[in-house]
């Protein structure tokens, strides 16, 4: 497989910041110069840089020519971003940063540094490792291996023209997405880390995107955005959490003509499946489109994914990344229903109240059915009695009625459709609800 | 209203909720005859933090559940004392 640079040096892909619209066949035509190059070569590399730009940039001309890159995503911390160093034995570091102390021991390499380099003399021949920090990675970080034919792994063709994505493109959704609009010659208009979620719709819209991606969180964020308005999409894409009915069906209505996909992928196990029937949860169909290399079962109420897609392995540590017939285990508990598989949440997420065990997305999909819920977060408190419940934190959209009555309806809601041990004890409205680094409602802080 | 009314409030509002009846909340009548289960207790013990401040049964490294009404109400007053 040739590598990444190869393969889209001949069509119209380009990437859109908030400041410049770089065409990559023409930053391409440059390399890094030989010094670098020399350096670079078959090293283990650290993708240290503050604009998603210069990353992607970075990342078109590393592959091929390193051993391994590691892609620092915003929001990793220095104590991470060491470890990660060590653990993949990195020597040299990428970057548009000031040198961090903490990495001072590593020669560091500007990013831009390919751009005004000579054309390139040697060859990109290297399998490049691709190694990405795990969405959830709080603490100390955890690292997956991939490789450019991994990530590339379960594409379909898609069509040009200009693409949006909420995600960053050092995490997995992102850079999935990244490497899909570039190899189908569209244009990325890539979000930077920090960017306002109205500012970045305002580029989407002016960029002429129709084809936009992000978490239900995303989402939810951006029905409510004054930059949303105009702005018409032909294919709207969920994934990285539970895409429940509610906002499936405010997607809906505010993009009556567009192609609303919900799809299941995680950076260890690549994209499991899509579904676009508009309903939440997926069909089991789905599990039977099995073939040699994909194959997609639901063991001790768990999905698990065996894919050409999914990464190679773990880096560091000792856990293994799938079982010994290679089927990764998302930790993602789903349960069959009416001849449909819904998700329940995640595995390690469980709040034990008095022994039965309850997930907070459950419970968050009966509060979003209400019209004037914007987002809601559950999470767990304790309780002398029963160990935990499950308390509730509620967003409401802009120009809602008094909470009281709201309150009075989410607790009508909730008696309607959980039993008692799943209702929130106590409701409480705030004002936002924070996402993480990568997109997703933050549960770490709950 | 004084501790002892809000307490028994809120026992009688979580039994309502719970679709249960109270069936007793004198102060010598014993929690298991109250008509309360544990997901009832629960409640009314997050419920009276939220509203008082305090829960006298996460305080202590050792806690001794109550087995009376009387004696729930006075681990309230003790704990706000």
């Amino acid at each position: 497989m040739s590598c990444l640079r190869e393969r889209i040096r001949s069509n119209d892909a380009a990437l859109a910041g908030p400041r410049r619209t770089v065409a990559l066949a023409q930053a391409l035509s440059r390399d890094w110069p030989a010094d670098v190059w020399r350096k670079l070569r078959d090293a283990s590399v650290l993708v240290h840089c503050s604009s998603a730009l210069s990353a992607a940039l970075s990342l078109l001309q590393l592959d091929g020519l390193v051993r391994r890159m590691v892609l620092c995503p915003p929001g990793a911390d220095i104590a991470q971003i060491l470890q990660a160093a060590e653990v993949a034995q990195t020597s040299v570091v990428v970057s548009d940063l000031y040198t961090h102390p903490a990495l001072a021991h590593l020669p560091h390499i500007a990013a831009d540094r390919a751009l005004s380099g000579e054309p390139a003399s040697g060859k990109r021949d290297r399998r490049s490792e691709w190694v990405l920090f795990t969405s959830g990675s709080t603490g100390t970080a955890k690292l997956v291996v991939h490789t450019l034919e991994t990530l590339t792994a379960r594409f379909a063709a898609t069509s040009a023209g200009s693409w949006g994505t909420f995600y960053d493109i050092r995490r997995y959704g992102g850079l999935v997405i990244f490497l899909r609009a570039l190899l189908s010659g569209a244009t990325l208009v890539a979000a930077e880390p920090g960017e306002a979620i109205d500012d970045y719709l305002t580029r989407v819209r002016t960029a002429g995107c129709r084809r936009l991606t992000g978490t239900p969180s995303h989402w939810r964020r951006a029905l409510i955005s004054p930059a949303l308005s105009g702005l018409e999409l032909d294919y709207v894409r969920l994934s990285g959490e539970i895409a429940d009915q509610a906002i499936l069906d405010k997607l809906r209505a505010r993009f009556p003509e567009a192609k609303i996909v919900h799809a299941f992928a995680s950076t260890e196990a690549g994209l499991a499946f899509e579904v676009d029937d508009g309903r939440e949860g997926f069909p089991d169909s789905v599990l039977g489109a099995s073939t040699a290399q994909f194959q997609i079962k639901v063991e001790d109420g768990t999905l698990r994914v065996r894919s050409p897609g999914a990464a190679l392995r773990m880096l560091g540590g000792d856990a293994p990344l799938c079982d010994a017939q290679g089927f990764i285990d998302t930790r993602d508990a789903v349960h069959f229903r009416e001849g449909r598989y819904r998700f329940e949440g995640r595995r390690d997420g469980v709040i034990n109240v008095g022994g039965n065990k309850i997930h907070p997305e459950e419970i968050e999909a009966v509060l979003n059915r209400h019209p004037l819920v914007q987002l809601s977060r559950v999470r767990s408190r304790k309780n002398p009695i029963l160990g935990a419940l499950a308390e509730a934190e509620v967003v409401l959209g802009p120009g809602s009625a008094s909470a009281p009555r709201i309150h009075d309806d989410l607790i009508a809601l909730c008696a309607a459709h959980l039993p008692p041990h799943k209702r929130p004890v106590a409701i409480r409205f705030i004002e936002s609800l924070p996402l993480s680094q990568s997109g997703k409602l933050d549960r770490a802080h709950a | 209203m004084s501790l002892r009314a809000s307490v028994v409030a809120q026992f009688a509002e979580v039994a309502e909720q719970q679709g249960r009846t109270l069936k007793r909340s004198d102060d010598d009548a014993p929690l298991t005859e109250t008509g309360l289960d544990s997901l009832c207790f629960a409640i009314i013990v997050a419920r009276l933090e939220d509203q008082l401040g305090v829960d006298p049964f996460s305080q202590s490294e050792d806690p001794q559940f109550p087995l009376t009404v009387g004696e729930f109400v006075a681990a309230y007053e003790r704990a706000r004392s």
